[in-house]
């Protein structure tokens, strides 16, 4: 296949990967979600951040994560929102590039996610009780470390679909 | 499953069950010198000694940031706030020392400390 041609295909995924990740975040936004815990969410954008792992290499799943994070910020966000999704979104890309780097196939697409859901949850409240100067923010981790679990499943499973159904379409080769 | 999975999956229950225990553990040595601290962007601008017979409302403005905290029946909370995801007002009430509300949009935190423990903590931080 010629390099171009590849570049062009790869270009086009990353894109369509980051517009999905965007109107993911917006709909996530909107669904009313029963509150557990400040802070709790489904996590839906990473959904695309676990397809880029699996599909992508770390730079171009990088660039998803990153590009997702700024381009929300500029369309629904603010300053400190992007600073809370862009600790999220990088730690949590981070964990699951490596878990999936080391383990591959033997770690369950679920597990990546769950461990994924954790480590945004994480990098969040750090960057929150920096910017907050107050430590006790960290005091929601263990119910939000517990409520990650079934939103990690539910995400994992959701991305599963999708990246089986985009190998199927040998998109990418 | 798989083991990892097992044992990845495990851990994060283990851990968090741990840090209730020790955040339990620590509300339970609590003495009665509490208060509530009420921080914007980080710097204090309100404390109120904290016990069943406390009660005050207070309430600050800055630009057209507006919160209102409510110290009553031993139990405080965010009454109001004109924020826009109103997490903070949602989080309900808190009594126990280290528990928190926070309004992140408004970069606006209400926390209960204790005087001794907050002092003991600094010097370990430091």
């Amino acid at each position: 296949m010629n390099t171009n041609y590849t570049k062009t295909r790869m270009l086009v995924l990353i894109s369509v990967l980051v517009a999905q990740g965007m109107i993911l975040g917006f709909i996530e936004k909107m669904l009313p979600m029963p509150f557990i815990v400040p802070g709790a969410k489904l996590g839906l954008a990473n959904i695309v951040t676990l397809t880029a792992i699996y599909l992508l290499s770390f730079k171009q799943s990088l660039s998803v994560v990153v590009l997702r994070v700024l381009l929300s910020a500029v369309t629904f966000g603010s300053l400190s929102s992007f600073l809370y999704s862009l600790s999220g979104g990088i730690l949590s890309l981070l964990v699951m590039a490596m878990l999936f780097k080391v383990l591959g196939d033997r770690i369950n697409l679920i597990t990546v996610s769950i461990t994924g859901a954790v480590a945004h949850n994480l990098g969040q409240l750090l960057v929150a009780s920096i910017i907050l100067e107050t430590p006790y923010i960290l005091t929601y981790l263990p119910i939000l470390m517990v409520v990650a679990i079934p939103t990690g499943i539910f995400v994992g499973i959701v991305a599963r679909f999708l990246i089986t159904y985009l190998k199927r379409t040998r998109f990418i080769s | 499953m798989k083991k990892v999975d097992i044992i990845i999956i495990a851990g994060i229950l283990v851990a968090s069950l741990l840090a209730f225990v020790a955040i339990s553990q620590f509300q339970a040595r609590a003495s009665s010198d509490l208060e509530v601290v009420i921080k914007h962007q980080g710097t204090v601008i309100k404390t109120i000694p904290f016990n069943r017979d406390t009660d005050e409302v207070f309430q600050y403005e800055a630009d057209d940031e507006r919160n209102v905290v409510t110290v009553k029946n031993g139990l405080v909370s965010m009454t109001e706030a004109n924020c826009r995801d109103q997490i903070c007002v949602k989080t309900g009430e808190i009594s126990k020392v280290g528990e928190i509300i926070v309004c992140l949009p408004h970069k606006f935190t209400v926390e209960i400390v204790s005087k001794t423990q907050a002092a003991e903590l600094d010097s370990i931080a430091e």
